[in-house]
């Protein structure tokens, strides 16, 4: 069996569903933008136009719901088969849109420029996982207005991954979708096997942005997957207990489906949260404690509830240097999600509570996934496990290691690290020499030294570029 | 009791945060003729830098550093209603404050809102997504001191610059002083954009809002 962790009962899980139907019933949620409030009445909402307020009722959420798939394919450029992201799938990608760099050379904070996003997707696109790549880090050398669109290229030309991309309103939406069915050579190939989704983070509480909305509806009248994420923080932008900012996280992530489906059933759409707490002591949005992974736990269960993919934040780290901290904190809010199926776990490369990125932490975060990906295999126990030949053949007092039996099993049933140290304790050499970040960096150079980026037409090139400037 | 002993007694009612008990010692300092003015600035906004020391040594947490400027702010209102008219009483100045236009991030900035306001300041709260000319017409419609200025995206620090640049065109730039910050934003940045004060966090920001415009 695999392991598995579930932190709501299934009484849990139906109290957090009527609380949150409850709360979009009574409570409501406010959308600033006369698009969503049309499209909202069309579902069914009851709709306050002076107040901006839309109430929903039960029914119109199960309308919403009865519309989704319990899995959504999420293609590459490679030709591979999709991910298929639902069920029991758990699948690690980056995340950021960062637009601090830890400097691989200097080991200094510096900002995020073109070619940092261009090395980060390259390394992304090496290593595996990140089975997927949402937007990294954002480079603050190019014009603040085009930044996404330019991010959009830099995936577009530096992998043929499954990537998340991000738009800052309706405009650089639209001109995402016209780079991608450039490459994909039209919409109907797009349609057909999307190798991009889009992100839209929902704001807590309870409150729809125009970009979001804009957002929801671009994607959605195309068909194009959708990845939508909550983040209310506990004790912040939701209540202070942990249930109450499941509540808000799930009734946040109903209402955006309602609206995505009244523009069109057929959207594609994952149920990603990254509900968390506000650090009472710092003042910060923490993303690495305890509280972090229980509540990446509940989300995917609510998702799991109602049959639908699910998505989050995971491997996450508060901390600001690549320290002992990183690493607990990153294996700690990477294996809870997991151990709980959360069908995307996003985070690798990110730390700094979400201020930075770097190489080396891409690194680690690839072994950490790693590591994780072996407990969840668990143990297997049929009979190619419990063969007893081999017993007989080395018998008492021998020993396995010249055996054949080893020789075939050992890959199947051990972690190999990349990176993690395990070799002797020499007394003669600096145990420092040799830590993590160094074998991280090695790593990365042994890496990059064969790799050729995915080539581009140089007039698609042209015409992408055309796009970004128009 | 002296007069040290009536400020004591409302510096540790505020940090026990007995919103009653503060109400009722400012009451009894000002019945002992006390100048509103020391109760003010030696007794409520002295309680809030001893609140901000104990959050900084992690002995009190956020929700209470709210709550204690939740209550000096309204029992200062309090004292300024009941002195209306008596001109012993003045604020160290208005300060108006948004966050720019194109970003929805406005926790950090409501707690500026918050310690600003519990710290002698009057305080003008425009809201987020703000654009450059709104704040424009609220400065020539308020005459505020201060304007500042939060920031939480790359994307939109460039609008604090463009405020900055609107409130020149407009012929307005001397007759206030301008503040900026938010998580990306940094003193250089400031300075690069004319800015005349920059803080990391909401009680620096009280600081630095008393250093630009000269009270020490
Ligand atoms: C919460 C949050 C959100 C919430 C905001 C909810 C709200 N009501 O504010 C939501 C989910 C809506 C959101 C949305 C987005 N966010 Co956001 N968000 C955050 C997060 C996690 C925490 C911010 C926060 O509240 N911190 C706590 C408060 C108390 O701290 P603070 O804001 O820094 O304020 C303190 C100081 O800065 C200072 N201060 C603040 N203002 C001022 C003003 C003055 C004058 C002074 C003196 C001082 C001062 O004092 C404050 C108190 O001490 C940060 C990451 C992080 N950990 O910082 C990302 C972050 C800021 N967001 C980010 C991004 C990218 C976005 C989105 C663009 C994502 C997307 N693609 O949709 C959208 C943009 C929405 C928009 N148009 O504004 C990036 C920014 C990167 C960049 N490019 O610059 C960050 C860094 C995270 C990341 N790496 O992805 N976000």
């Amino acid at each position: 069996m695999e392991p598995k962790l579930k932190i709501l009962s299934d009484r849990e899980m139906l109290d957090i569903d009527q609380a949150s139907r409850a709360l979009l019933w009574e409570v409501g949620t406010l959308a600033e933008n006369e698009e969503a409030m049309d499209l909202f009445e069309k579902a069914g909402a009851k709709v306050d136009r002076k107040k901006q307020l839309v109430k929903i009722p039960d029914h119109v959420i199960n309308e919403a719901l009865a519309m989704c798939s319990s899995c959504v394919r999420l293609y590459d450029r490679n030709g591979g088969e999709p991910l298929i992201i639902g069920g029991d799938h758990v699948y690690y990608g980056t995340v950021g849109i960062a637009t601090n760099v830890l400097d691989f050379e200097t080991n200094e904070y510096r900002q995020v420029v073109c070619d940092d996003l261009r090395d980060i997707v390259r390394l992304s696109d090496v290593l595996d996982p990140p089975d997927f790549i949402l937007v990294p880090a954002t480079p603050t050398d190019v014009p603040a207005s085009i930044v996404d669109v330019i991010e959009t290229k830099i995936l577009l030309t530096n992998t043929k991954k499954h990537f998340i991309a991000e738009a800052q309103n309706r405009e650089n939406c639209l001109k995402n979708i016209e780079m991608a069915v450039e490459v994909a050579g039209s919409l109907e190939a797009l349609q057909e096997r999307p190798f991009f989704s889009t992100l839209v983070t929902l704001s807590s509480p309870l409150h729809f942005r125009n970009d979001g909305v804009e957002l929801i509806v671009e994607c959605a009248k195309k068909g194009l997957p959708l990845f939508i994420e909550s983040g209310p923080m506990c004790g912040g932008t939701s209540p202070a207990t942990l249930a109450s900012t499941l509540v808000m996280a799930n009734a946040e992530l109903l209402s955006s489906f309602v609206l995505a489906k009244a523009v069109n059933p057929a959207v594609p759409l994952i149920y990603a949260s990254w509900a968390r707490i506000l650090d009472m002591r710092a003042a910060t949005c923490s993303h690495g404690g305890p509280e972090f992974g229980m509540l990446r736990i509940g989300t995917t269960q609510m998702a799991k509830y109602y049959g639908l993919p699910s998505g989050g934040g995971g491997i996450l780290a508060d901390t600001k240097s690549i320290d002992v901290q990183l690493g607990m904190e990153k294996m700690g809010t990477g294996l809870l999600p997991a151990l709980a199926d959360t069908n995307m776990v996003v985070g690798m490369g990110l730390f700094a509570d979400e201020n930075a990125i770097s190489l080396e932490t891409l690194v680690i975060d690839c072994e950490i996934a790693g590591w994780i990906k072996k407990v969840k295999k668990g143990i297997e126990v049929n009979d190619r496990t419990l063969d007893l030949t081999v017993f007989k053949e080395v018998g008492p007092g021998g020993d396995f290691i010249r055996a054949k039996h080893t020789r075939e099993n050992f890959k199947k049933e051990m972690f190999l690290p990349k990176v993690m140290d395990r070799g002797f304790l020499a007394l003669d050499k600096d145990p420092e020499e040799k830590n993590m970040r160094t074998r991280a960096r090695n790593y990365f150079s042994k890496m990059m030294e064969t790799y050729t980026p995915p080539e581009l037409p140089e007039d698609i090139d042209a015409k992408l570029d055309a796009i970004i400037n128009r | 009791m002296n007069t040290d002993e009536y400020l004591n007694k409302i510096i540790e009612s505020v940090i026990d945060q007995d919103e009653a008990m503060v109400g009722k010692s400012v009451e009894e300092a000002l019945n002992a003729d006390i100048d509103p003015m020391v109760i003010i600035n030696d007794g409520l906004t002295e309680s809030l830098k001893k609140v901000g020391d104990l959050f900084a040594e992690e002995i009190l947490f956020l929700p209470e550093l709210i709550g204690c400027g939740e209550i000096v702010t309204n029992v200062m209102k309090k004292i300024e209603d009941k002195l209306k008219g008596d001109d012993s009483i003045t604020k160290k100045g208005l300060m108006l404050i948004a966050t720019v236009k194109g970003d929805v991030h406005d926790i950090g900035k409501n707690l500026v809102v918050l310690l600003m306001g519990a710290s002698g300041y009057d305080v003008v709260d425009l809201g987020k997504d703000v654009p450059a000319n709104t704040i424009v017409e609220k400065i020539n419609e308020l005459n505020p001191d201060i304007v500042a200025l939060s920031a939480l995206l790359s994307t939109t620090m460039p609008g604090q610059k463009n405020t900055i640049q609107a409130i020149e065109e407009a012929g307005i730039r001397k007759k206030i002083k301008i503040m900026v910050g938010g998580a990306p934003v940094t003193r250089a940045w400031a300075e690069e954009i004319g800015a005349d004060g920059y803080a990391e966090d909401a009680s620096t920001a009280v600081v630095e809002a008393d250093r630009i415009m000269g009270i020490s």
